[in-house]
Order: structure tokens, then C-alpha cells, then sequence
């Protein structure tokens, strides 16, 4: 499954959820907005990243999203570049949602199922590794949900 | 003066060769004169500061044609456009692609009769130099707010009428949410002794404090305990940000830094500029060659110049200094676009 696929399943996702229905929600995805680097603090060091999606509201309960696509063919490259970069993605990610207070936090992740114990192990060491309480981590692998995909 | 609001079929205006944005292109690239090459020509022209032509395109989209018409002079049995030439060109360029759609056949136009040249330049320069009063940031994000809040329009409604990113529209939404919600009770209710009213000018201060480095470095560096947003709403108030664009982006280099950070948030008289001064360069340091310092320790030098420099100092840099500052900054971005960034 190609990457824009899986990014725009997350945009679907988040228009679809009753949680995250309401007037004034941004939504951006990498796609079609060129989203900004994201910075964060990991371990003492900045590091950046650039998220597929970011979504957030204004009023209200005030929740904040961040949405990572991850393809079978980029997360199995077993490249050291690219496993230093989707460890880098996660841990800004997760620091930059971390830090954040007065909001519901919410990190999803898309992946094809063959990847989903492996995304959602690492997710688990890290948030464990970061103590980053109260983030809510979704997984959507649901390749056949004619409503996502 | 006969004038006339009327939809003129498209194919009947023609742009004008003397409008000032392309006048010079036309000479210097010896473009023909035709309607099709000026009309490109408008499409390519750079603009002033206001949205640019895409910006402009979408709205006109959005709003499904132009809200303000265009000014035409009729010519024997056409019109010439005095005024909205740009728009012109985004109505022929759509039409072209869309002969179909009724937005694009005919454009609303004001059509002024026996105009002379006197009063034509009056129209120009009316529309160019003076044009619309801009709203205040304020303004702006209190209107947006309104909208939305009373459930008028969605946020991306909004977004498709005004064109442009929505991440812009995001900022200043925020940032006029946390000017109510954080700064302007710091002047009411028991806080009214202490004077004075909540200026909207200070917006600035807000949207610049919504710049990613800014707000992951207030949300970072302040204890969990502290509202990031509370907290710089106070430190405006207590005027240790005094400049929209000077001492806003000083924030991460004070916030990361131990000792400017300490003394920064428990001194309420200590400005920003004057915090970044308390940041010790490595004693060890000061032996280094310019050339024998590591990548970090030049970056790290020269982030802490240009947080000390001020927009005013810069403006009045001297060419060489200021060329030196421009290739680095090319040099640098051509190099870190070899970073993965995805």
C-alpha cells in the first residue's frame, strides 16, 4: 500500500470520529499542505520532524493529533538511515505531545497489519521510555474498511 | 461621472499594457502586445505585499467569481480593464479551461463612460497605493472567531474562502484565542489596579509566540506545573517582551539555556534581551580559532549573535556583512535539504 494512501486514511479517520467531530477543526495533512516541521525536545537534545498529519481544535474540550503513515516497503528497510529516521519521527512525536498541557493527546499511527505488532511494540517501549502519560496511541490498519481506504 | 454595473461577456475586456506590474516586462523581454501574452504575463507578474495570484485564485474560487467588479473604459465596441487586471486574468485563464461554466463567461464589471486620463490615474492609484484599510491582526482573528463559534461556517469553509494556508489561518485563530483567554484578564478584575488596558497590538507577540521553536520551547522549558501560555501572556504584560520581532524568537535560546532560563523566569524585571546576555561562552572557548571551532560551537556562537541583533541593526548591516548572512543562509538550506525530512 503506497504511503499517500495510508496518510489519507488518517485524514478519514479523524473527519469520521465522532470525538474529533466539531466546527473549528484544523486539519492538515502533509499532502496537501506542506505541513511544518514539528521540534521537540528528546533526551536534551531539539530535534525536528515533519508530521503527515496534524490536526487540532480551538474551543471546547481541546484535543491536539498527530498522524504518521508508515508503508510495509518504508518501515521494513532495513537501512540504518531509515531506522534512525523512524526512531527520530516517533520520539519527536511523542516528546512533542508529551509536553503539551490542558489537551487530549492522540498519536496515530497507519500501517499495513503485517507491520502493526512491530509500530505498536515500538510505540509501547517509547511512551514507557519517555514516561509520556495520558497519549492516547491509535493503530489503524484496517485495509479493507471501505470507509478509510 | 457615467458610470454602469453591468457582466460583460470575458472574451469583450482586454487587459491593459500600461498597468505597472508588467509595463517593464513587456519592454525588457520585447513581448508582443497581443490580449493572450499580457493576460499570461498578469498570471506571472510578481505582486506587492498582498496575498499572491494563487492565494487570489482560490478565494475567487471559493466565492464562486469575484466579489469587488472589475473597472473597464469602453473602446469602440470593447472594454479595456483599468482596474483588476489580475482578476482578469483568472477569469480568462478559467474560462479557457472551463468554456463551459457560466462564473467564467462574463465578469462583473463597472463600466465608466467618457473617462479621461486625469481620472483614470485617480482610479489607479486609489486602488494601488491607498486600496483597503487591512484589518488589525485583532480584527482579523476576532472576526474568524466569530464565525466560527456561532457555527456559521466550518474552519475549512473559511480556509477556501480566503485562500492560502490553512496552517496561517490555524496560528491566528490561536493566537487570538490565547490574547482573550491569557492576556486580557491580567487587566480586569482585581488585576485593574495595576493599570493600564490590554493593547491589541500586542497580537503580534502572540502569533510570533505560535512558531514552532517558540512554543515547543515554552512548553519544554517551563515547569509542569506553569501554563506556557499563561505564563508568556504575563511576561508581555510585565514588558520582558518588548518586541514582536526582535524578542520573541530570543525565547528558546534564553529557555534552553540553564542559567538565563533560572534568572529569566524568577527576576519579573529581567527583559529578554537582557537574559540572552547572562548565556556563559564556554571560557574553554575563547582560545578556539574561528577555524578550529566545531560545527556546533560556531552554531551555537552564532545563534547567540543574531538573537543580540536587532531587526533595526540588521536593516542597517552593511552589504558586505549583509551578503555574508544571505549566502550562508543558501548555503545552509542547500545543505540541510540533504537531511531526510520526512
Amino acid at each position: 500500500m503506497k504511503h499517500s494512501n495510508l496518510e489519507r486514511a488518517i485524514v478519514k479517520y479523524i473527519k469520521q470520529n465522532n470525538i474529533f467531530k466539531c466546527h473549528d477543526l484544523f486539519i492538515s495533512s502533509d499532502e496537501n499542505d506542506n505541513n511544518h516541521e514539528i521540534l521537540a525536545e528528546v533526551s536534551g537534545i531539539t530535534k525536528s520532524c515533519r508530521p503527515d498529519v496534524v490536526a487540532y481544535n480551538f474551543y471546547g474540550k481541546k484535543f491536539y493529533i498527530l498522524g504518521e503513515a508508515k508503508s510495509s516497503n518504508d518501515f521494513n528497510n532495513t537501512d540504518e538511515k531509515s531506522k534512525a529516521r523512524h526512531n527520530r519521527q516517533m520520539d519527536v512525536m511523542i516528546n512533542a505531545l508529551r509536553v503539551k498541557r490542558n489537551i487530549e493527546k492522540y498519536l496515530i499511527y497507519a500501517c499495513e497489519i503485517d507491520m502493526r505488532i512491530k509500530v505498536e511494540q515500538m510505540l509501547l517501549e517509547k511512551t514507557a521510555k519517555f514516561d509520556a502519560k495520558h497519549l492516547h496511541i491509535i493503530l489503524i490498519d484496517q485495509v479493507h474498511n471501505p470507509e478509510l481506504f | 461621472m457615467n458610470r454602469e454595473l453591468k457582466l460583460i461577456d470575458i472574451a469583450r475586456v482586454d487587459p491593459d499594457p500600461n498597468n505597472p506590474r508588467i509595463i517593464e516586462s513587456l519592454k525588457t523581454y520585447n513581448i508582443e502586445q497581443n490580449r493572450e501574452s499580457i493576460l499570461n504575463l498578469l498570471r506571472t507578474a510578481p505582486g506587492g505585499d498582498g496575498p499572491g495570484i494563487s492565494e487570489l485564485e482560490k478565494s475567487i474560487i471559493a466565492t464562486n467569481g469575484i466579489l469587488d467588479p472589475v473597472i473597464v473604459k469602453p473602446i469602440d465596441d470593447r472594454y479595456l480593464c483599468i482596474e483588476g487586471n489580475t482578476r482578469l486574468s483568472i477569469y480568462a485563464k478559467n474560462h479557457e479551461r472551463y468554456p463551459d461554466i457560466e462564473t467564467w463567461q462574463q465578469i462583473p464589471a463597472l463600466i465608466y463612460k467618457d473617462i479621461d486620463d486625469p481620472i483614470l490615474e485617480m482610479i489607479r492609484l486609489g486602488a494601488h497605493f491607498v486600496g483597503k484599510k487591512e484589518w488589525s491582526l485583532y480584527a482579523k482573528g476576532a472576526y474568524i472567531s466569530n464565525m466560527i463559534k456561532n457555527e456559521a461556517k466550518t474552519f475549512e469553509d473559511i480556509v477556501q474562502i480566503i485562500g492560502g494556508t490553512p496552517s496561517k489561518l490555524a496560528s491566528l485563530l490561536e493566537s487570538y484565542d490565547d490574547f482573550n483567554t491569557y492576556y486580557k484578564p491580567l487587566f480586569e478584575g482585581p488585576n485593574e489596579a495595576s493599570g493600564g488596558v490590554a493593547n491589541e497590538k500586542e497580537m503580534s507577540k502572540f502569533v510570533n509566540a505560535n512558531v514552532a521553536n517558540v512554543k515547543s520551547a515554552l512548553e519544554t522549558y517551563l515547569s509542569d506545573d506553569d501554563d506556557p501560555k499563561k505564563k508568556f501572556a504575563e511576561w508581555v504584560k510585565l514588558e520582558k517582551i518588548e518586541s514582536a520581532a526582535d524578542d520573541v524568537r530570543k525565547i528558546p535560546t534564553v529557555l534552553k539555556n540553564k542559567i538565563s532560563r533560572e534568572a529569566f523566569l524568577s527576576d519579573k524585571k529581567l527583559k529578554i534581551k537582557d537574559a540572552l546576555k547572562l548565556i556563559p561562552r564556554d571560557p574553554s572557548d575563547s582560545s578556539i580559532k574561528l577555524s578550529d571551532a566545531d560545527i556546533s560551537q560556531l552554531a551555537d556562537e552564532l545563534k547567540i549573535r543574531v538573537g543580540e541583533t536587532t531587526i533595526h541593526e540588521l536593516n542597517n548591516l552593511d552589504e558586505t556583512k549583509l551578503n555574508s548572512l544571505l549566502m550562508l543562509n543558501l548555503d545552509l538550506n542547500q545543505f540541510l535539504d540533504n537531511l531526510d525530512k520526512d
